[in-house]
């Protein structure tokens, strides 16, 4: 008999055919996922290398007519500190009079009258409100932002107030107002190293500009990092890829009940596997509670409900045991056998009882009472209440991992229901959590469970004979 | 199946929402900000601005003192101190010597700077002693109009001991004052003219009581009454006059509420000799102004004085006090 189970064990383990939810979700979901984390490695790489932002960034507007100019605050520092200014005038008509004419005459009378003197172009940094008086009367062009990476926003405008008619008019470099100033002829250029959002630009063309361009030309000591949230997302994807293809493949029912136990299946089987053979070389007395360390068949795959309804334990019947149908069993004639047994029909009531809670193949039962007659002679009751019976169940040797774990516990923890108390337990939980499927074979099951003792006794019996 | 929907959508959520976030390469466009209030509060010149200009003023005014010519001062001084300086320099061409009072030190041991946003501004400036150890000068740059730059309006000597009301640290900056200030003992404009009759009328005046007495003061009384005995002794009279000028008075409010005010106050001293004999010049400066000039019996000197007054504030309890002045003569003319 020992042989017998060896070869069981022994028995090649059968791959079994995947379910449908395991195909969709190694054959598409996570496929899916892999294309995604491989697309957004692909867009973080882009965005690290050929796509990365620019950390120079030069913005133009072009100006005419107007003398002046004013950056406004906030607009020099807008992409960084670092900050250089151009300022380029085509073509500039002096004017008739202002601050440089009044400075060249106050200053230079020899040379008053001399129109050589070509007008400066100016760029001065100061503050919102020197420069609003600096302004005061004179038309002028804001320069109020940015429209695109590009391209400075400007706006026209009068500045209040009236213009000064001070004869101590400075020329236009030499205001002590300024913070910083940089003059040339026709074009100047201005570099700030610390821009400040309470500091404006304020440019002189030194008259009336017909076409200048304002060039301002950041160097971004930061720039937007767009590579890592696209790496974050590819990790992101490819875990979900691989989770896709393992845990989410597995049925959700024996995933929970693998979690719960927090035991590899592997190891779980392997040491199913060893201690069936040490029970079965030591002594029969442990064999009834190997059937209840086996909760699977010998392929590994768990023999719940949905592989017997989808046939996949077809042909484990050809290599295993032989295995005893209960269905066919003639409960009416056995029922008046027992009835007919008298005292000894209590007992064996009580161990089939008992029985239905244990997970016991029929084949190893058939074993284990072939070896009892032979040694004792009367069939003993069959204790159950192990350390192993809320975990073995008591679906009656044709499932234990299923989504059926719960109720059988129910079941198992009362060794003397009956079929009916059964079917209520079973009801109820089919009311809390168990697949529809389940619910409705729990009948079944019990009348399997029932069953499967009394066919024990009738192949005990076969064997005496 | 409930799951694998729900990562499912999940996932496509999350591939979504970070593409749209990551679809602009440079990122967005920054806007401008708003600007505070806070931002129109700032001082008018930072201390770097004000040294540059103290530095480049002085550098001309120093030019003019070498050359001890007055032709490009208007360049670096206006007001009160453009008359002071004109007529020293004046003084210095005859005398060969520029008078030691008109020593400006370089150094600084505080400057005010104003956060008023319009036109006229003026900036405080208090300079260390000279290496002679002549007093403190407070010095006072104003700037007329935008367009215009700083220029040095006036300059005091600070009285030795005199005690300076505080004022708020330059890059924070304090707030000018003006002449009708009130929540003060009087008002700035009351305390020049008020000031001025003090001067003329000494301890007969009617405010005089409203002044804790001063070495400007009481060098001006002593000097005064020192003439007086010589014009009594050959039965001559005197008579000096003291007048604010309109406009021009820098104020500065200090910390504590009170009000600097630096005021000029022209003076006119007439002397008139007795018995026949002519009036002469009463000190070097006057005799150099003088010149050449035919003297007569009656002489009129006029006088540039700059004074600083701390008016404090109403409920002080205190007196306004006299803490800088300068005088000089400015014209000499035998009448």
């Amino acid at each position: 008999m020992n042989d017998g189970q060896q070869e069981e064990t022994r028995a090649p383990r059968r791959h079994p055919v995947p379910s449908r939810h395991a195909k969709i979700m190694r054959g598409i979901v996570t496929p899916i996922f892999g294309l995604l984390a491989v697309t957004c490695i692909v867009f973080g790489i882009l965005n690290q290398t050929i796509w990365k932002p620019s950390r120079e960034i030069t913005a133009v507007a072009h100006v005419g007519d107007t003398r002046y100019v004013i950056v406004d605050p906030g607009v020099l520092d807008l992409v960084d500190t670092l900050v250089d200014m151009r300022a380029e005038a085509a073509s500039v008509t002096p004017a008739a009079n202002g601050a440089s004419t009044v400075d060249d005459t106050a200053t230079d009378d020899a040379n008053a009258g001399d129109a050589a003197k070509e007008p400066q172009t100016c760029i001065a940094i100061t503050s919102p409100k020197d420069a609003s008086g600096w302004l005061a009367g004179e038309p002028y062009t804001r320069v109020t932002g940015l429209d695109t990476w590009s391209t400075l926003s400007t706006v026209k405008e009068k500045a209040q107030g009236t213009a000064s008619a001070s004869t101590q008019q400075v020329a236009f470099a030499d205001s002590d107002m300024w913070a910083d100033t940089s003059c040339g002829d026709g074009s100047a250029s201005l570099r700030l190293s610390d821009a400040k959002a309470t500091q404006v630009a304020i440019i002189d063309f030194g008259g009336d500009a017909s076409d200048a361009t304002i060039s301002m030309h950041w160097t971004r000591q930061s720039v937007p990092d767009f590579a890592m949230p696209w790496y974050f997302g590819g990790g992101l994807c490819a875990i979900l890829a691989v989770l896709s293809a393992s845990v989410f493949a597995m049925d959700p029912e024996s995933r929970r009940n693998r979690f719960a136990k927090f035991v590899k299946p592997r190891e779980k089987k392997e040491r199913e596997e060893e201690t069936t053979t040490i029970t079965a070389a030591v002594a029969g007395t442990f064999a009834s509670l190997k059937p209840r360390k086996r909760p699977k068949s010998a392929d590994g795959k768990p023999r719940g409900r949905h592989g017997r309804h989808a046939g996949a334990a077809a042909p484990e019947s050809e290599d295993g045991p032989q295995i005893v149908d209960p269905m066919s069993r003639n409960l009416v004639a056995e029922q008046a056998r027992h009835a007919d047994d008298g005292p000894a029909r209590t007992s064996s009531s009580d161990a089939s009882s008992d029985e239905a809670t244990s997970v016991i193949t029929p084949e190893e039962l058939q074993a284990y009472f072939a070896r009892l007659v032979e040694e004792t002679g009367p069939i003993p009751v069959v204790r159950t209440d192990t350390d192993e019976t809320p975990d073995t169940g008591d679906n009656g040797g044709t499932s234990d991992d299923d989504g059926a774990a719960e109720d059988a516990d129910t079941v198992g923890g009362t060794a003397e229901n009956t079929v009916e108390e059964v079917v209520e337990n079973t009801d109820r939980a089919e009311d809390t959590d168990t697949s529809e499927d389940t619910a409705a074979d729990a009948d079944t099951d019990v009348a399997q469970a029932t069953v499967t003792v009394d066919t024990a006794d009738d192949a005990t019996t076969k064997e005496n004979e | 199946m409930k799951r694998r929907s729900l990562t499912a959508a999940t996932a496509a959520v999350l591939a979504l929402g970070m593409t749209c976030a990551l679809g602009a390469c440079e990122g967005t466009v920054p806007t401008v900000k708003a600007p505070t209030s806070a931002a129109s509060a700032t001082p008018d010149l930072t201390e770097a601005q004000e040294r540059q200009i103290r530095t480049d003023l002085l550098a001309t005014i120093k030019e003019c003192n070498d050359t001890k010519d007055p032709t490009n001062l208007a360049q670096a001084m206006s007001g009160p101190e453009l008359e002071i300086r004109t007529s020293e320099l004046k003084v210095a061409q005859k005398n060969g010597n520029l008078d030691p009072k008109t020593t400006i030190p370089d150094d600084l041991t505080q400057t005010v700077i104003p956060t008023d946003n319009g036109w006229p501004r003026a900036v405080f400036s208090i300079t260390t002693t000279t290496e002679d150890q002549q007093s403190e000068r407070l010095l006072v740059f104003t700037q007329g109009d935008a367009r215009e730059n700083y220029r040095l309006w006036g300059v005091t000597r600070l009285f030795q001991g005199a005690k300076m009301p505080k004022f708020t640290v330059p890059t924070i900056g304090s707030q000018m004052g003006h002449e009708d200030d009130t929540n003060l003992v009087m008002t700035p404009k009351e305390a020049v003219t008020r000031y001025a009759d003090v001067l003329q009328h000494g301890t007969k005046s009617q405010y005089a009581g409203d002044f804790d007495a001063d070495y400007f003061r009481d060098n001006l009384t002593q000097l005064s009454a020192t003439v007086q005995q010589g014009m009594e002794r050959n039965k001559g009279t005197q008579e000096q006059t003291f007048t604010p000028v309109e406009g021009q008075m820098q104020v500065m409010r200090s910390s504590d509420g009170g009000d600097l005010v630096v005021a000029q106050i022209d003076s006119v001293w007439t002397r008139t000799a007795g018995e026949g004999r002519e009036s002469q010049p009463a000190s070097d400066a006057e005799r150099a102004i003088f010149a050449d000039g035919k003297a007569t019996s009656t002489m009129k000197a006029t006088y540039v004085n700059v004074i600083a007054l701390y008016v404090p504030p109403e409920k002080s309890g205190q007196k306004v006090q006299a803490v800088g002045a300068e005088r000089q003569v400015v014209k000499v003319e035998a009448v």
